[in-house]
């Protein structure tokens, strides 16, 4: 010991004061394992050295892309995931094929590196193995290549014994010889694509909060849930057009800028226009009937609604995509409601004749009843639906609307007694109307207006439009609306305009009641509501 | 207990005749009082007799007959008043037809919707049917569910269900093809009832429909009905060859003492067996007399919507 000490005053630290005994010993430790190491390696000695300086002879088959700029227009044909079945392991059993995908998981052991590639909800096993054509160093790329990046591989298809429960193709596997990096992704992900693809219903593993969710959109959209649900809404879509540009509609647009607030002054957007200001469309509804005054008799409009309500519920956006349909009719607007319940009838089919796998594929993360509908679309009246509920123990008036509530059990009671989850609600009362709604012939008590209901909640409202002028300002005064501000509304029809009828529809909200989901905003790209403007 | 002065006062008989000491007696020899409850309260409802300030009592019985008087007269007036009302405005005697089956028959249109498999139609239903059209105004309507991808045309009846206002009908019946089990099924009151399954069951249920008395007026009637309902559906739709055998010979001896099964006339029964028979195809190989009897039935006006459906 006194030694050391004596021994202390000597050596100085890096601060200019003399060291301390421990950290002298900490230094001595240092120097040992540096020299011990040193030993190591010389022993190791000739194999780790040669390894290090070994040629990486597979120096060209692997690595980074540089940034594509378009430099040169290559004739490869690149196999899509999708088409990696049995077929073609057997076809191509010698030949190498292409490959682009993402990387969606890796695992490394040693020689060895299996990992996924995925294309949207396909994924395949692939395998890079040390070999003749494949190095060390190879492998090592391979398993430092973060997740969800692009990459190109070529390889061998081949054959499992087998099956590969875990992935989409499940009979064969990619032998690679090939990997270039297309496009990095950064390391750290704020999300896992595991995490967001996993059903409700396990409790125990991590679960991502819907605004998360929100906020990531980018990698919530690539799962597979959120492929099929987004292709089954286009198909909503297609299906919507298809079936009525088959019954000789006329796809139109509208206006989303207007000058005055069409129903209902408070639920509108306000823009500034040059030096004034202008609203946002709440409906296409004002246009959709110049439309018929103009005498193109049947029109649809697929287009964005703006609602400024201040609603957070499971069924509200502020904007949303509107399918609207108005039709002039010649004596009765039941002419009309045929068409509508048709339309649906139509977009319930081919939806359950041709989106099972996404169906299917949306089941296993969110679970729910198959849709049941009727053919021809079930209608019944407000009468009726008043009696029902009475006789369950509902307390309402003839002429009361209906509760949001009071629809959820008037949908529960149609399922059990007719087993659909689409009605149609005819004649309801005039007193909970809007003023352009044409009151029923027969009674003071109704009007020509109607609701569709899926799986209990309203997704259509609509009716028989006024389209005489004068009995409209009568109905608006009823009202007590200010005539001066729908003048120009009125106008319209002052120059001879067929009866009409019409409806419109939430795209978004017709998926979701589809499906069964809970929230409008999984049907949503990227929902819009008071809370949220972004992404 | 009681003590005798003279023992009690310890005095010897003995020596001078006055005693020594004498205690006055500290118990009297009257009757003791033992009392029969533990405490005694005043009583609760206050004494009899309380006294007025004004001196006169509590009850002032006069009042009281001034005001009972003064009630009646009111009541008597409200019912003259009443029985003005009523003559004014006669009560409208309301079209309720509660019947056993427990459907309402009154202004808005009730709705009994019938499930069936469309391999399997059941043809009793179409002849009920015609003859409800006769007492209630009644319209059919019929939709094919999502489960079924097609129905044959000749299934595809009661198209009127769409042209016409439901609010004018007082019964709907709704028809809707669907791949069911176990017969067809009814239902009116989902919260009130499960499914009634069964041809047989559907054919009773709408019987009582179109006579609400149906059980108590005749119920040896409506027993014998019964009794072939059953084999209708126990024998001949749902049983083996020999069962099936067993009840056409049945059918066939009943069927050479009368021309209808039940009563003299067509009855529920009829209709349920003629349509069991047409559905299992027995109708072309029956005995004689029951073939006379089928032949009778086709040429009724109520079996001609069923007809049309079985071709």
């Amino acid at each position: 010991m006194a030694d050391a000490n004596a021994e202390n005053e000597g050596p100085l630290g890096p601060d200019g004061k003399p060291i301390s005994k421990k950290a002298l010993k900490k230094q001595q430790k240092q120097a040992e394992k540096a020299a011990k190491k040193e030993q190591h390696k010389q022993a190791a000695g000739g194999d780790g050295n040669e390894d290090a300086e070994k040629e990486d002879f597979a120096k060209d088959f692997y690595g980074k892309c540089p940034m594509n700029q378009s430099q040169e227009r290559v004739e490869r044909d690149l196999v899509p995931v999708q088409s990696l079945i049995l077929e073609l392991a057997e076809k191509k059993k010698d030949e190498k094929i292409w490959c682009r995908g993402r990387l969606h998981t890796s695992r490394s052991k040693g020689k060895q590196c299996f990992f996924v590639l995925r294309h949207q909800h396909f994924n395949v096993q692939a395998i890079v193995a040390v070999g003749e054509r494949v190095s060390k160093q190879m492998v090592k790329f391979v398993a430092a290549i973060t997740k969800e990046s692009i990459i190109d591989v070529e390889g061998y298809v081949r054959k499992v014994d087998q099956k590969i429960e875990s992935c989409s193709q499940q009979d064969v596997e990619l032998h690679v010889e090939q990997v270039w990096v297309v496009s990095a992704a950064e390391p750290r992900l704020p999300v896992q694509i595991d995490d967001l693809s996993r059903p409700e219903s396990e409790d125990d593993l991590a679960k991502v909060n819907p605004d998360t969710r929100l906020d990531n959109r980018i990698l919530d959209l690539r799962t597979a849930t959120s492929q099929a649900i987004f292709r089954l809404q286009g198909g909503v879509c297609r299906l919507f057009r298809d079936t009525l540009t088959a019954k000789g509609f006329t796809e139109i647009h509208t206006p989303k800028i207007i000058s005055a607030a069409s129903e209902g002054g408070a639920n509108v957007f306000t823009v500034s226009y040059f030096k004034g200001s202008a609203y946002l469309a709440q409906s296409p509804q004002l246009y959709k009937q110049m439309a018929i005054a103009g005498d193109l008799d049947k029109v649809f409009t697929v287009g964005a609604v703006f609602r400024a309500e201040d609603s957070n519920t499971h069924r509200h956006l502020t904007e949303f995509v509107g399918l609207d349909v108005e039709m002039a009719f010649k004596y009765h607007y039941h002419e009309v409601m045929d068409v509508i319940g048709d339309l649906f009838v139509n977009i319930f089919k081919g939806l359950r004749d041709n989106f099972q796998t996404e169906i299917e594929t949306i089941n296993k993360q969110y679970k729910s009843e198959p849709f049941k509908f009727l053919e021809p679309s079930l209608r019944l009246e407000y009468p009726e639906a008043v009696k029902l509920l009475r006789a369950n123990g509902v307390e309402m008036g003839d002429e009361d609307d209906l509760t949001t509530p009071a629809e959820k059990l008037l949908g529960r009671l149609v399922k059990q007694k007719y087993d659909t989850d689409f009605f149609m609600l005819d004649k309801y009362p005039l007193a909970v109307r809007p003023f352009y709604t044409m009151p029923d012939p027969n009674s003071t008590k109704y009007s020509n207006s109607y609701d569709m209901f899926m799986r209990g909640e309203e997704i259509l409202s609509g009716a028989q439009r006024i389209h005489d002028p004068d009995f409209l300002s009568e109905r608006a005064k009823v009202h007590g609306i200010d005539l001066e501000k729908i003048r120009a509304y009125i106008d319209s029809f002052r120059y001879g305009c067929p009866p009409h009828a019409g409806g419109g529809i939430g795209m978004e909200r017709v998926t979701m009641l589809y499906l069964g989901l809970d929230n409008v905003r999984k049907t949503s790209m990227f929902p819009r509501d008071p809370k949220r403007i972004t992404p | 207990m009681a003590i005798s002065p003279q023992q009690g006062s310890m005095a010897s008989t003995s020596g001078p005749s006055s005693t020594m000491y004498s205690l006055k007696p500290f118990y009297t020899d009257d009757n003791i009082v033992l009392p029969d409850v533990m405490y005694k309260m005043k009583s609760f409802y206050g004494s009899e007799d309380v006294k007025k300030p004004d001196g006169s009592t509590g009850y002032d019985i006069d009042a009281l007959e001034k005001r009972q008087e003064a009630i009646l007269a009111k009541l008597s007036e409200l019912q003259k008043e009443v029985q003005k009302l009523s003559n004014s405005c006669p009560p409208t005697l309301s079209q309720k037809r509660e019947s056993t089956s427990g459907a309402v028959i009154d202004e808005i249109i009730e709705d009994v919707v019938i499930t069936a498999n469309p391999s399997s139609p059941p043809l009793s239903l179409f002849v009920l049917y015609q003859l409800l059209q006769q007492q209630l105004r009644t319209v059919g309507s019929m939709h094919v569910h999502s489960s079924v991808t097609s129905v044959p045309e000749n299934l595809k009846v009661f198209q009127n269900g769409f042209q016409s206002n439901r609010r004018d009908y007082q019964l709907a019946i709704t028809l809707i093809w669907k791949n069911v089990n176990h017969g067809p099924e009814l239902m009116v009151n989902p919260h009130k009832q499960s499914p009634v399954q069964g041809e047989g069951n559907m054919a009773r249920y709408l019987a009582r429909l179109l006579s609400p008395g149906y059980d108590s007026v005749d119920p040896i009637t409506a027993t014998e009905i019964d009794v072939f309902v059953d084999i209708a559906t126990n024998q001949l739709l749902h049983g083996n060859s020999k069962e099936k055998a067993a009840a056409l010979r049945g059918l066939n001896s009943k069927l050479g003492s009368s021309s209808w099964l039940v009563g003299s006339d067509l009855s529920l029964a009829d209709i349920v067996v003629w349509s069991a028979l047409q559905q299992t195809g027995q109708a072309g190989g029956a005995p004689a007399n029951v073939q006379k009897w089928i032949k009778a039935c086709n040429n009724n006006f109520a079996f001609k919507l069923a007809l049309s459906v079985m071709s």
